[in-house]
């Protein structure tokens, strides 16, 4: 008997192991070859606060119109595959969305029906993608946030995530200044506040 | 002196020693531990993704291996096994938790929970750990708030459902093995009131039915409380007893205000009514009502009947009559409120018991607080009774504690 409830003791740890080894083996897939895409993003409203330790993202790309005979069709749908091309300053650009899977090579990721607006000819739909959080380590969280904010704000800078896709899964990579990755930006702040003190 | 004083220490010295000993050595390894966590906490940001993912299961490997040292070595002892069993319950969360941040996975937290809870339901069987166990009842509510009262979950609302049966099994080994122990109470209080926060999520178009479904639970509460098992215990180690009769009291004292009745017709549509969850909840609940009574009355050692268990029925009378007479619902609401209050007054005094006794008292100055910001009694009137309450409430707790003392 003991045995046997030490099987199953061993049995339990395999299967509580397994789940998170499993995310990260998927995602660190997906960050080793995925295909890796721009997403602009837009300011973050000044009142919603820098929740636990990341930072929340908003994209330019999270908003989209359907047609109301289209949306008549799709609006029992709570989720839907984002169809993607890269434009010509290399962000990327949501071509179409639809309940179900390409049937080509095109890359495509999942994303959440969120709340709509209903227009005379049309539909507003806002999308919730899977990749708005970015965590930081606690210390530069709120260095991180007052960057983030002010570049979001400046039409001079340009914020973007890149995200890694692979067979409709999306990973966040890492979110960018000009360039330069918000971490760094944040670790440099936190430095120069500390060696003024 | 040396005879005067012992050369050695007497076990009890020991005990206190080895005691001592051990809470040091607890605090210098959480010092230690808590040391580490900084360090690696303030480089983090360093480290790459493979170290990162290694130390997130940190947590979660050091759980199973003092589990599984507890499972085979130290099987017998009680700490042993609730300490593990604990510390491995959120030593998954964290593992989770952590590789969802590394890797900036979207995540909600209904779906969070319910992986934490499947992953940890077996851990309170296997470990027979009550803490582990407590803590599974405690995870399962939470995610049924997130499920059962969010209009667009993620995760399906009957989750809540599956859990509970999933942990119920070991409320009734504990029933069997240590009825009379205090995580035996705890996890029927826990367990009643998770089952009440999760009645009113089931989505239905006549929602006031809920009143009706709420009253029979407390009924069905209040009969598990006066059942020859539960009746044995203290009182405040008897949560359906409690939980029963507040359910029971409160929503009768809300209806001896007759705009209620009249606000509820106002706004129900009675078309759909055989079609709604709502009703039906009602319909089983008052069923269990009537099965529990019939039990306590044929099968209770004890002479008492628990009439006060058929309230319900009464509550829906009220709730049918409040659609043509709200004034006549509000009037016997409030008899039935004044009921109450006196027997269990003359219950308190029969077990010469005070709770009892006061509670009594308490649902009678209750009702008597209602009619104040109710009713159009002049100043003067509405004094003299809370004064005559007031010193009744004397009277009654005086002459209550004189029988004691003469008994």
């Amino acid at each position: 008997m003991k045995n046997v409830l030490f099987l199953l003791f061993l049995a339990l740890c395999g299967i509580q192991l397994f789940i998170p080894a499993q995310m990260a083996w998927s995602a660190k897939d997906v960050l080793t070859s995925g295909e890796i895409f721009k997403f602009k993003t837009i300011p973050v409203d000044p009142n919603d606060p820098f929740r636990g330790k990341y930072v929340t993202l908003r994209f330019e790309e999270a908003r989209y119109t359907f047609d109301t005979l289209q949306w008549q069709e799709w609006q029992s749908y709570d989720t839907f595959y984002a169809y993607l091309y890269k434009d010509a300053q290399d962000f990327a650009r949501i071509s179409e969305l639809s309940p179900s899977i390409p049937i080509d090579e095109t890359p495509y990721f999942i994303v959440k029906k969120g709340y709509t607006t209903q227009y005379k000819d049309s539909v507003s739909v806002r999308l919730d993608f899977p990749f708005d959080r970015f965590f930081m380590e606690e210390s530069k969280a709120p260095a991180a946030e007052r960057i983030f904010r002010d570049a979001s704000r400046d039409a001079q800078e340009q914020t973007y995530a890149t995200v890694r896709i692979k067979n409709g899964d999306a990973v966040l990579e890492d979110v960018m200044v000009n360039e330069v990755s918000l971490r760094e930006l944040a670790e440099e702040e936190v430095r120069n506040e500390v060696s003024k003190n | 002196m040396t005879e005067y004083y012992p050369q050695r220490v007497t076990p009890q010295d020991e005990r206190s020693t080895n005691l001592l000993t051990i809470v040091f050595s607890i605090l210098g390894a959480l010092l230690v531990g808590m040391g580490i966590i900084l360090i690696i906490a303030h480089n983090w940001d360093n480290l790459s993704l493979t170290p990162k993912t290694l130390l997130a299961f940190a947590p979660l490997i050091t759980g199973q291996a003092i589990a599984g040292y507890s499972l085979l070595h130290k099987k017998e002892q009680a700490n042993w096994r609730e300490g593990s069993a604990t510390f491995l319950f959120f030593a998954v969360a964290a593992c989770i938790a952590l590789i969802s941040q590394i890797y900036n996975l979207e995540g909600e937290l209904a779906g969070f929970l319910l992986m934490w809870m499947l992953l940890c339901f077996p851990i309170a069987y296997l470990l027979r750990s009550s803490m582990a166990s407590l803590l599974f009842f405690i995870g399962t509510t939470w995610l049924g708030t997130q499920v059962g009262y969010d209009y667009s979950p993620a995760v399906a609302k009957w989750w809540y459902w599956v859990l509970l049966l999933l942990g119920l099994p070991y409320y009734y080994w504990l029933y069997k093995r240590a009825p009379h122990s205090n995580f035996f109470n705890y996890h029927s209080a826990i367990i009643a009131v998770s089952i009440a926060i999760m009645l009113g999520s089931f989505e239905s178009a006549h929602e006031d039915w809920y009143g009706v479904a709420y009253v029979a639970l407390a009924g069905v509460y209040y009969l598990i409380g006066r059942s020859d098992f539960f009746a044995q215990k203290r009182v405040l180690a008897n949560p359906f007893l409690i939980l029963g009769s507040l359910g029971i009291v409160i929503p009768f004292l809300v209806g001896t205000f007759r705009d209620l009745w009249e606000e509820i017709w106002s706004r129900t549509d009675t078309e759909s009514l055989f079609s709604a969850p709502t009703f039906w909840i009602s319909v089983l609940l008052l069923g269990g009502v009537l099965a529990l009574f019939w039990y306590n009355t044929k099968r209770s050692t004890s002479k008492e009947i628990p009439y006060i268990g058929l309230a319900p029925f009464v509550f829906l009378i009220l709730f049918l009559l409040g659609s043509r007479m709200p004034i006549l619902s509000a009037i016997i609401a409030n008899i039935c409120v004044l009921g109450l209050g006196i027997i269990t007054t003359l219950r308190g005094v029969e077990r010469d018991h005070l709770g009892i006794l006061n509670y009594g008292l308490l649902i009678i100055t209750a009702l008597i607080i209602c009619r104040f910001f109710d009713t159009d009694i002049s100043f003067v009137i509405r004094g003299l009774l809370f004064v005559a309450v007031g010193i009744g409430f004397f009277m009654v707790n005086s002459w209550a504690l004189k029988q004691r003392k003469s008994a």
